[in-house]
């Protein structure tokens, strides 16, 4: 089924914004991790995992799902399909990695959050809030949207055996 | 469209070089994501990044905020 150009612009703008939301949102969370991680100031740790807890269940895990929806919708509602070209299959397969590590991830960021609202801090409890495990999931969650974005601006040559095979039927079905 | 560059291709295509080496970048990820599901605990997420024991550190310093 293919969109009007209206409705199709409309879907390519929600996934446009929603992808680019995402990658805004991670690269903010990134900044707060990195804070978390080398701050000496305990009250800015705290701060951070509280907002950090907010951005991910509140943009990051919005953004994702519904950068998956329109994306699905985008690329069934034109010519590209989604199982047609290597490029879309890529990106496809890149979203829902980077969304099933962060279902992942993200039921672990209350517990930081939780444990750095306490009202006091133990010195364990504070190396375990220092951990780095945030700045390198963010990091490569930053990377893999990079990735996704780079193959939609460049939409690298390559139809699949699927794809040959629809537009050959979509041709024979136009000549007769 | 710009569609029509990669669909106007009539016969066989050979898969392009860079499909090969995405592809063997994601099956190694995903090999290394399962791996990593299986010896770490079977957990990927909350059982290997939670802070374990909530409460339970308070034998150390207290630091205030």
């Amino acid at each position: 089924m293919t969109m009007t150009p209206l409705v199709r612009k409309f879907a390519l703008i929600a996934h446009i914004v929603s992808s680019i939301g995402w990658m805004g949102a991670a690269a903010v969370y990134l900044a707060l991790a990195v804070a978390a991680l080398t701050s000496k100031n305990v009250q800015t740790v705290r701060a951070t995992y509280l907002a950090m807890e907010l951005a991910a269940w509140y943009v990051i895990v919005p953004s994702s799902l519904a950068s998956l929806l329109t994306g699905l919708i985008v690329s069934l509602g034109t010519v590209w399909g989604l199982f047609r070209h290597y490029w879309v299959i890529f990106k496809l397969f890149l979203n829902l990695f980077a969304i099933t590590i962060l279902l992942m991830y993200i039921q672990s960021i209350g517990s930081f959050a939780r444990m750095a609202g306490k009202e006091t801090l133990s010195s364990a409890d504070l190396s375990l809030l220092r951990r780095p495990t945030h700045v390198v999931h963010t990091s490569g969650a930053l990377l893999v949207l990079l990735i996704a974005t780079t193959l939609s601006v460049y939409k690298p040559q390559g139809v699949t055996p699927y794809g040959i095979r629809k537009r050959r039927e979509e041709r024979a079905a136009q000549a007769t | 469209m710009q569609a029509n560059r990669n669909n106007d291709a009539g016969g066989q295509q050979s898969t392009p070089p860079w499909v090969k080496v995405f592809a063997a970048i994601a099956i190694l990820i995903v090999l290394l994501f399962v791996l990593s599901l299986l010896f770490g605990g079977g957990n990927h997420g909350p059982g290997r990044h939670k802070p374990a024991g909530l409460g339970e550190l308070t034998t150390s310093e207290p630091v205030r905020g």
